[in-house]
């Protein structure tokens, strides 16, 4: 009898208060909110101009990426690598808005995703630092040989119809330097997260 | 149970789930856009005592009633909740007024580990200590599920490594003040497996007996196999590659592939992989070099491979080692000869050339520093008495070269060039050869403007004045470096624990340097409370007052090792740990943890010895006054009980048993007397019997209480009454058969002994003063049957002389003046024998044997009414002593064989007045003259001190009258006749103390 007044009591005192936010995840000593996963879910919606699907499915991918976003965060923090000037923010930003016919227009798109230009601005701000922290961090340990570039280029050939090796060649080396930069960073990801700290508060998240 | 009341709780559980399932984004988003730009009219914890402290509550606080709710704000508040480390989850509610929003902070703390401690049923190894320290569950860190989870993996691999693989293993927790979680480790051992016959594989070449014989795993001659334990089993492979090396096959590999466990037998399987190699020989066709030695120099012993690189260090250790011998021109060089079946020879010739000795190191071109300054740093040294040839050799002359620089760089001259040369044939001689040092100091740079920012405002300013550098200073990167240490080690010892440092230098002049230290102190952190844990019987008052910090103090690491240091001289614990809980945290008030481990209550001492000397005779022979060398063997035996009472104290038994001494002492030490460190007290009681002087047996039984005080770090002050009732018996000399001899005296003794101890090194010291002074007066007024002062002074001295050589010095001067000595009693009674001075021996005067100087039986009655015999020449002791002993220590081979010289002079004296510098004695009844030996000893330098032989010289030992025979043919002899008509068997024999003696023991003389 007890237990159900007091069940019920927080059941009714719960419907008075809102929650405005808690946290989900925890990196370290660093929170990962509610409101932060929606609002990623949110931005790249709006980036890849598709609809915001706010979904268990979204949520655990959203909460991966800003657990990344943490993990690269506390490393640019320690190693002192460079942030993204604002200049460039500003480029990367008024290359987003020119995807629309009018400045009203872009507002309106920002309104309908349930965004703001800040929220939009600190996630471009954010991609150009994490390129910048890739290029550093994991480019230099790339090393692409000419065998490297000619294996590629065989095992391609449809791709490249009877473009000659040589013209197509940077672009090779471009593409492989892309994919084991990738390939680092994801390792050094996977080990990040090994040796982190993660808690799961929302579960539905692990 | 009715079917509508079980599903009631069902239902509420659905309803209360759904009401929170509607948490989900779109109501969360719903619900900040409906809040935000509202007023806050007010905000509230949940629950309301919050684990941070109120002041940095204040301090990350972002909502404030009164202002708009902005919901940035909300997520810039949990984060900022978040970064102090305090939490574990925080939700924000808000909740709809009239006038606006009330915010509520519902809130988990965060918890942190506490006390860990292992218990239950232990087999040892492992020990509950190396349990608790493999579970790395730190102290103050936050608690962590997953570390529970490790450690307790942890812990199963060590017990597996120990044999214990029936071990249960169970971790349990349990909350406790303050955020801390305590751990309890539940152990359960089991049985522990025991090894059986290894599995071997690879190249062993070598007879399994032979391999496992190596191992030690099986006890010899019985068969039996050991129980396992990760001890045994890496000394088991050390023990076979060990047997490789006896062998020379240098390259062996013993590998521990795995231990299978058979859980029916309870036995380990060891797979081993061995790989013996080839033997390798390494000759030395021109020249000889211990085995010992060679193993030191070519790293191919220790590395366990034939390389190139490690020859050729080999080759570079034997150039040094005989250019260090005398031989400068020595060519070292190595042939590896092909591999010979079984068999891999390498070969080093050495052609030493001519020998030749280091006369002189020149140091030119300085002025900075003097020629002693430099000559301290360096390893080249001319030959001397020590060293025939001097000490050189080519790598030693670039490291002198380079020390040379360093020491001129580190005082600002950074282009210093220091070069070398030898010169031969030096003073025309081929066997002769100096070495010069040639120095261009250069421009000494220095620093012409200086500052240091970042201190201002937080009390640091003064730290400038402790600073190497400053305007005029030689600048020098050692200086910056040490300049750093000291400010941050100021600033962390303040509560600056983050503290940066950089510096930067601008040119501002030929050879000057504006140099500025930016230092950023980062944020103050303070204590906020201690949280002690891990106490069991001792009292929390008795650690409490040791603990200087309080709350509100500048958070400082070199404080709390003080006081971890304070707290382990109480001599109670076994570990004291000491940590910050929530290190990392973004919090100015933080925990400082306590936490102890108690030391095992009791001890068990138990100890086996024997004493070789010159022991006396029995009582019916009495032929040797002096003794014979005899063997006493001893055991000893000591019990403590430490904290008694869990007040620190502790309550001690000793006992001593060997054939000259029995002994049985208790004692209660009360450290920190009145709560000061430096004062102690101890109360004891004491029975003691010895024969350890010839001429009689003394028993004492004694109870006293000590007082001591440290006054400064060196002079430790004892005062000290005791009450004591000493008696002797098997006395060996009729004429003191009296009865105010014979019948125990009551002593009741008030003494002052003040100790200043100013050696470097009190076991082996090299430098500084030690000085004693006792003093006691024993009085009818203390319930003492005799009344007379003692008092013993005592000053050594020890001065270093050059590099290696220490001239040391003591003076021992004592004496006993009885007082209202009550009508009747003889002078020679006043003082009871067991209480005179006795002396002689390895500690005061080496031309005696033990306590065979001073005064000696004559034959006449110590008192009227005594006996009037023969003369036996036994010691009597005496009322006053003056020793002085003289030695010069100096190294004799390598490191740790030194030798001595040395001067003994002085006698024990019958009175104060009767002292004497006089050489010869008068005639053989006379002992209060100054006796001299000389002579030379050995030291061997261990751990717990030199061992020590001394053989001695007495220069003019003394004579005296003696008898052959029983003490009843003694008193049959009539002392009246004359001497020409005693029987021939009661004529006084001549006897002296012999020109030499020898001494063996343990530290040195003084």
């Amino acid at each position: 009898m007890l237990r159900r007044l007091f069940l019920y009591s927080a059941f009714l005192a719960s419907a008075r208060a809102v929650i405005i936010d808690r946290t989900a995840i925890v990196v370290g000593h660093t929170p990962i909110l509610d409101s932060q996963i929606n609002r990623e879910i949110r931005v790249t919606a709006f980036l890849n101009g598709k609809p915001a699907a706010i979904n268990s499915a979204a949520r655990k991918e959203a909460a991966s990426r800003l657990i990344d976003q943490q993990l690269i965060r506390q490393q640019i923090r320690a190693g002192d690598y460079p942030l993204a000037s604002r200049a460039d923010t500003d480029r990367l930003l008024g290359a987003v808005e020119s995807r629309y016919a009018n400045p009203a227009g872009f507002t309106e798109a920002l309104r309908k995703y349930g965004i703001t230009e800040a929220d939009l601005r600190e996630r471009l701000s954010w991609q150009l630092t994490v390129l910048r922290f890739i290029d550093t961090m994991f480019r230099p340990q790339v090393v692409v040989s000419e065998a490297d570039i000619e294996h590629y280029y065989n095992s391609h050939r449809s791709q490249f119809g009877d473009k000659p090796l040589a013209a197509v060649k940077p672009a090779i080396a471009e593409t492989i330097t892309g994919e084991r930069v990738n390939q680092l960073l994801n390792n050094w990801l996977d080990q990040a997260r090994k040796s982190a700290r993660i808690v799961y508060l929302d579960k539905s998240l692990a | 149970m009715p079917a509508n009341r079980r599903a009631a709780p069902r239902w509420s559980l659905i309803v209360y789930a759904a009401t929170w399932s509607a948490a989900l984004p779109h109501a969360l988003l719903r619900a900040q856009s409906s809040f935000e730009g509202k007023t806050i009219v007010s905000i509230r914890y949940e629950p309301s005592r919050q684990p941070l402290a109120e002041a940095d509550l204040k301090r990350v606080a972002v909502l404030a009633p009164g202002a708009p709710l902005r919901i940035a704000d909300v997520e810039e508040a949990i984060t900022r909740l978040f970064a102090t480390g305090r939490y574990a989850d925080i939700q924000v509610d808000a909740e709809s007024r009239a006038s606006g929003v009330a915010i509520v902070f519902r809130t988990e703390a965060a918890r942190f580990f506490g006390h860990v401690q292992a218990s239950g049923q232990i087999s040892n190894p492992p020990s509950a200590a190396v349990i608790v320290n493999t579970a790395e569950l730190p102290l103050g860190a936050p608690f962590d599920p997953d570390l529970l989870a490790a450690a307790k993996r942890n812990i199963e691999r060590l017990f597996a490594a120990n044999g214990l693989y029936d071990a249960q293993i169970r971790l349990e927790t349990a909350d406790e003040p303050d955020q801390q979680v305590s751990v309890r480790i539940v152990v359960d051992s089991g049985p522990r497996a025991r090894y059986s016959m290894p599995t071997i594989r690879g190249e062993p070449k070598l007879s399994d007996a032979t391999i496992v014989r190596a191992t030690g795993w099986r006890i010899r001659f019985i068969g039996r196999w050991r129980k396992v334990t990760q001890a045994l089993t890496s000394e088991g492979i050390e023990g076979i590659s060990k047997k490789y090396q006896k062998e020379d096959r240098l390259t062996a590999t013993a590998t521990l592939t795995a231990l299978d466990y058979d859980p029916e037998t309870v036995r380990v399987k060891p797979s081993l992989d061995l790989h013996a190699g080839p033997k390798v020989y390494i000759r030395l066709p021109q020249a000889r070099v211990s085995k010992s030695r060679l193993k030191r120099f070519v790293p191919v012993y220790q590395e366990g491979a034939v390389d190139p690189d490690l020859l050729v260090e080999g080759e570079r250790n034997l150039r040094d080692y005989f250019q260090s011998r005398g031989y400068p021109d020595v060519n070292v060089t190595f042939r590896q000869l092909p591999a010979s079946g079984d068999q891999e020879t390498i070969e080093y010739f050495i052609t030493r050339g001519p020998r030749r000795k280091l006369v002189r190191v020149f140091i030119r071109g300085n002025h900075y520093f003097d020629d002693a300054t430099i000559r301290e740093r360096m390893y080249l040294e001319p030959a001397s008495l020590f060293d025939r040839w001097g000490r050189y050799s080519d790598s030693f002359r670039k490291r002198d070269e380079q020390s040379i620089a360093d020491l001129y760089k580190s005082n600002g001259f950074r282009d210093v060039l220091v070069t070398s040369r030898v010169e031969t044939r030096y003073g025309g001689s081929d066997s002769r050869i100096a070495v010069v040092f040639s120095i261009e100091e250069g421009v000494q740079w220095r620093i012409s403007r200086f500052s240091a920012t970042g201190l201002e405002g937080i009390g640091a300013g003064p730290l400038v004045r402790l600073l190497g550098a400053g305007p005029g200073q030689p600048y020098s990167e050692t200086t910056i470096a040490e300049d750093r240490s000291v400010i941050l080690q100021a600033l962390a010892s303040r509560g600056f624990r983050h503290a940066t440092f950089q510096f930067r230098t601008s040119p501002s002049g030929p050879h000057e340097v504006a140099l500025t230290y930016r230092i950023d102190p980062g944020p103050q952190e303070f204590v906020r409370d201690v949280v002690i844990s891990g106490l069991r019987t001792t009292k929390p008052e008795l650690v409490q007052k040791q603990i200087t910090i309080r709350p509100g103090d500048p958070l400082s690491l070199p404080a709390d090792r003080e006081i971890q240091r304070s707290l382990y001289n109480l001599g109670i614990f076994a570990e004291i740990n000491t940590a910050v809980q929530n290190s990392e945290g973004d919090e100015t008030y933080k925990y400082v943890l306590f936490d102890f481990t108690e030391a095992h209550r009791y001890t068990l001492n138990l100890g086996v010895g024997a004493e070789i000397a010159q022991l006396g005779p029995t009582t019916t022979a009495i032929s040797e006054p002096v003794g014979a060398t005899g063997f006493s063997p001893r055991l000893s035996a000591s019990i403590n009980r430490l904290n008694v009472g869990g007040a620190g104290h502790t309550l001690a038994l000793q006992t001593l048993l060997s054939t000259l001494e029995q002994r049985i002492g208790v004692s209660f030490i009360v450290p920190r007397l009145f709560d000061n460190p430096s004062r102690s007290a101890t109360y004891s009681f004491l029975w003691d019997t010895s024969r350890d002087i010839r001429t009689f047996s003394s028993h004492r039984e004694e109870g006293s209480v000590q007082l001591a005080q440290r006054f400064t770090r060196r002079t430790v002050g004892l005062f000290r009454f005791a009450y004591r009732r000493v008696s002797i018996s098997d006395l060996v000399i009729p004429a003191l058969l009296i009865p105010q001899f014979l019948q125990p005296a009551r002593i009741g003794i008030v003494s002052a002994n003040l100790v200043q101890d100013h050696r470097d090194n009190s076991v082996d010291p090299h430098a500084g003063i030690y000085n004693t002074a006792d003093i006691g007066v024993a009085s009818t007024a203390l319930g003492s049957q005799r009344n007379f002062t003692k008092f013993l002074l005592r000053n050594a001295t020890y001065t270093p002389i050059g590099k290696h050589m220490v001239f040391a010095r003591q003076t021992v001067f004592g004496g006993i003046v009885p007082f209202n000595t009550p009508p009747g009693t003889p002078p020679g009674v006043a003082v009871p024998l067991p209480e005179r001075f006795f002396g002689g021996g390895d500690i005061s005067l080496r031309a005696f044997p033990e306590n065979q100087a001073g005064p000696r039986d004559t034959g006449s009655p110590a008192a009227p009414g005594g006996t009037q015999t023969e003369p036996t020449g036994f010691p009597l002791g005496g009322d006053a002593v003056l020793i002085n002993n003289l030695e010069l220590r100096f190294p004799l081979i390598g490191q740790n064989i030194g030798g001595v010289l040395f001067h003994d002079m002085g006698n024990i004296y019958e009175s104060l007045s009767s002292i004497s510098f006089r050489y010869r004695q008068r005639d053989p009844e006379d002992f209060d003259y100054m006796v001299h030996a000389v002579g030379f000893g050995i030291r061997y330098r261990t751990p717990v001190g030199p061992l020590r032989v001394d053989l001695a010289y007495g220069l003019n030992p003394p004579r005296f009258y003696g008898f052959s025979g029983t003490i009843q043919q003694l008193l049959a002899c009539n002392p009246n006749l004359a001497p020409s008509q005693l029987p021939a068997q009661c004529q006084p024999r001549l006897q002296g103390i012999g020109h030499f003696q020898y001494f063996f023991s343990i530290g040195q003389t003084f």
